[in-house]
Order: structure tokens, then sequence, then C-alpha cells
């Protein structure tokens, strides 16, 4: 009999399989890190497709930029001056503080703050599944970002690392689902754990108990305990505290500090200036003598 | 890849990586986040139109790949995009001398119902296996995208006669 059809392959014979293979392969890289270094490799192929998308964006905004007024450039420009140097007046002040607090921790036995190392990155792209939320940065690998380094910015934390490839990074925000950030609690000391809700105005603390003291406008601070977060950036300020009567646990949402939002810059700590190499550009924030 | 193999086709590639381009353009800053969900589908659009048009160079095997490379750009798990490009590629491949006989007008109903079968299943695998919660808005994808198919179809059929 002649041949009816175009081709022999039996498209519905082909689905189920690649169905099948489909499944495994998000079960796999849904739950585990196993196909982490395949991704990785990957990325840094299709990395150019990321910077086709963002591009257009980029070359508006230089040119929309060329034609800004003298005035209003030179305005701003002052604005900075005088910005930078408030800072520059307070960071006095917070080294000498810093100090101190090293000395008095010697005296006590515990080993001394060190500073940190940043790295400023700009944020080209974000997320386009909303139910992700995660920023593209233009640091990757070359510039000796590594994964789960912690991110912050001018207001707060950020996120961390999730993927890195050459030149781009992932960095997954604090509200995303599946983060989760140990704090402390400024005014009272307590110890948290502050995770994302989906929701990009709010964080949620889950088993907190009753006896815990926490009020609406406490401040959470990164607690550094997981060696993951360095300790002391603004995670989140308390926004609202429910206890149910005979419930087990309070329920409380915080706001985070970090303007996600309108994410432009961030900053990607190091710990050590080590294994960089020697043209990567970083700041100190903290002491200047370590 | 032999290069026949990528002269004869190079206009559907170049099709698909504007989709992925206009997939991951980042809306800007003043407007709604939300806004991102009503983002049509662009890649699934393309690689519907190049099955239905030239069955015989695009198929299911194709689709899967694509799916890849899509997860890949997108962040989404493997496999993710893998269902639903499948699945589309499937019913695509197997209707398409029905579907090609269609009004432009009836294939965008039928892109839209294929679109939220696809989109329920997305649904489904990340609130069961993965226990993210996700938004219902999503839904408005299929709309968006079956409301954009017409110019799709036009554009690519104008490359397809000229450039393939």
């Amino acid at each position: 009999m002649k041949q009816l059809f175009l081709e022999r392959s039996n498209p519905r014979n082909q689905a189920f399989v690649l169905c099948l293979v489909s499944l495994i392969l998000f079960v796999i890289d849904g739950k585990s890190t196993a196909l982490k270094p395949v991704r990785q490799a990957a990325g840094s192929l299709v990395e150019p497709i990321i910077w086709l998308a963002v591009l257009p964006r980029r070359i508006a905004e230089q040119g929309l930029s060329f034609f800004e007024l003298r005035d209003q450039q030179r305005l701003e420009l002052f604005e900075q001056r005088r910005l930078s140097e408030t800072l520059q007046a307070r960071q006095l002040k917070f080294e000498a503080l810093l100090s101190e607090n090293n000395r008095l921790r010697a005296l006590l036995g515990s080993s001394a703050k060190v500073s940190d190392l940043v790295l400023i990155a700009e944020v080209v792209g974000i997320s386009p599944d909303p139910d992700q939320h995660y920023a593209m940065v233009d640091k990757g690998l070359n510039d000796g970002v590594f994964v789960g380094q912690a991110v912050i910015d001018a207001t707060g934390l950020v996120g961390q690392v999730a993927e890195s490839t050459t030149n781009l990074s992932k960095v997954l925000l604090v509200t995303d689902q599946s983060h989760a950030v140990p704090v402390l609690s400024v005014r009272t000391a307590s110890q948290l754990i502050v995770e994302g809700t989906g929701n990009r105005n709010l964080l949620s603390m889950r088993h907190v108990s009753e006896s815990l003291d926490l009020k609406v406008g406490d401040l959470l601070v990164t607690s550094g305990l997981g060696q993951r977060f360095p300790s002391g950036y603004p995670v989140a300020e308390v926004a609202r505290y429910e206890r149910a009567p005979g419930a087990a646990f309070a329920e409380v949402l915080a706001k985070p500090s970090s303007q996600l939002q309108t994410l432009n810059h961030v900053l990607l700590v190091f710990d050590s200036a080590e294994d960089l190499t020697p043209d990567v550009a970083l700041e100190t924030i903290g002491p200047a003598d370590g | 890849m032999a290069d026949p193999f990528v002269k004869g086709r190079w206009i559907i590639f170049v099709s698909l990586l504007l989709a992925m381009a206009l997939v991951l353009v980042p809306l800007p800053a003043s407007a709604p986040f939300e806004l991102n969900y009503l983002r049509p589908d662009w890649i699934a659009l393309v690689l519907i139109y190049w099955i239905l048009a030239v069955p015989e160079k695009v198929g299911v095997p194709a689709a899967f790949l694509l799916s890849l490379i899509t997860d890949l750009v997108v962040g989404t798990p493997f496999g993710f995009h893998g269902l639903s490009f499948v699945i589309l590629a499937a019913l695509a491949k197997s209707s398409y001398q029905q579907v090609r006989m269609l009004e432009i007008w009836q294939q965008s109903i039928l892109i839209a119902m294929a679109l939220m079968i696809v989109s329920g299943i997305q649904l489904l695998m990340m609130t069961l296996m993965l226990d993210r919660s996700s938004n219902l808005l999503q839904f408005m994808k299929p709309i968006t995208s079956a409301l954009f198919w017409p110019w799709v179809f036009l554009v690519l059929r104008f490359c397809r006669r000229r450039y393939l």
C-alpha cells in the first residue's frame, strides 16, 4: 500500500514519551540540585538571548539621558555631593563605634567583626514569570560571583544569588516563596526566620510563639546565623501581629526594608578578596582597618 | 548541524529567538507588576505557527528542545515548559490539516482553549509538585495570546513565503 502520510513519526507516541521525560526532569530540577551544573553551563550559552531582550531598554535609557537638561544634571550632582558629605560625616562616627565594638568583643573573647566587601551591580531585568521573584544583574562568574552570595542595596537586604553564569546572575529576592532569612529583632534580640510569601510587599514569619516579644514596628536585621547572610543588614519591619485566642502561634507579617519594586543597583557581598581577579572593583563597608 | 539543516530553517530559528526576547523584555518600572500576567506567550504562538505551516520541519522533538531552552531563559525548572510545548506540538501536529482550513479567528479560539488547558497543567505542576502558590491571573495569558495570534500568523506567513 502506498504511503499515505508525510512522515512515519507518530506525534502522539513522541508526545507521550517526551511528556514523561518532562515530568521527570521537572521533579528532579524542581526538588533537587542535581541539574544545577547543567543549568549553569547551558545558562552561559543562552546569555546572549537575555542580553538581546534587555538591550533595547538600556539603549533607550541611555538615549533619554542624553537629552537631559544640563541644569537638571547640575542639580542632581549638587544633591549627590551634599548627600555624600552627610554620609561621610556619619561614617566617621560609625567607624569609631565599630572599633569600640571590636575592642569590647575582644575583651569578651569573641572574634572581631570584619568589614564586608561589596561589588556594585546593575539590575538588567526581572523575572518574566510573575510567580517567581528574581532579578537579573550584570555581574557573573567572571566577576567572582558565587551561588548563595548575599545581595543588599542601600536600604536593606535584597536576597541571594540563586544562579550565576559567565556575565549574568539571577538574584532570588527575599519575597520569593522559596526564600528564608534568619533574622534578629533589634529591640529584643530574639531570633526568627523570615520567609517570602510571593507578595512583593510582604514577608511572613512562621511559628512565632506567643511568649516571644514582638511588636508592630520592630526592625528585623540579618542575624548572620547559618553563615549565609552577613549580620546586621535590615531585612524587614514588622507590619502586622495577630494572635488569635487559642492559636498555637501568632501570625506575623513584615514589610521588606529594601525597595524591591524599584531596584536599580545592588551590592553583592564578599567575605574576602582572595579568589577574585584583580580587576574586580570592590568597595569596603565597615571599619577601614578590618 | 549540517549546513542545509540550518540554511533551510534560519527564519524559524530567528523568529523563535525574537519570541524569546519578547517574552523577557521587562516592563517599565512604572507599570503595575501584574501586567506581566497579560503578556502573550509569544514562544508558544510562534511554535504553533511553524508546526501548522511546515509540520515536516518542526515536530514534537523540536518543541521539547525549545522548551528546554525556554526553561533556561525564563528561569523555570527543566520540564515545566516541556509538558506545555509537547502537548501543544502534539495537538498541532495531529490536526494541522483541519486547522489550516479554518479562519484565523477560529484558529484563535482553538489556540485559546489549548493554552487554557496548558495553563491549567502548569498551575497543577507548580502547586502540587513544588508547593508554590500561583496567581489565577495567569489564565489571562491564553486570552491575550489568542488575541495576538492573527498578527503572529500574518507576520510569520509573510516571512515564510519570502524566506523559507
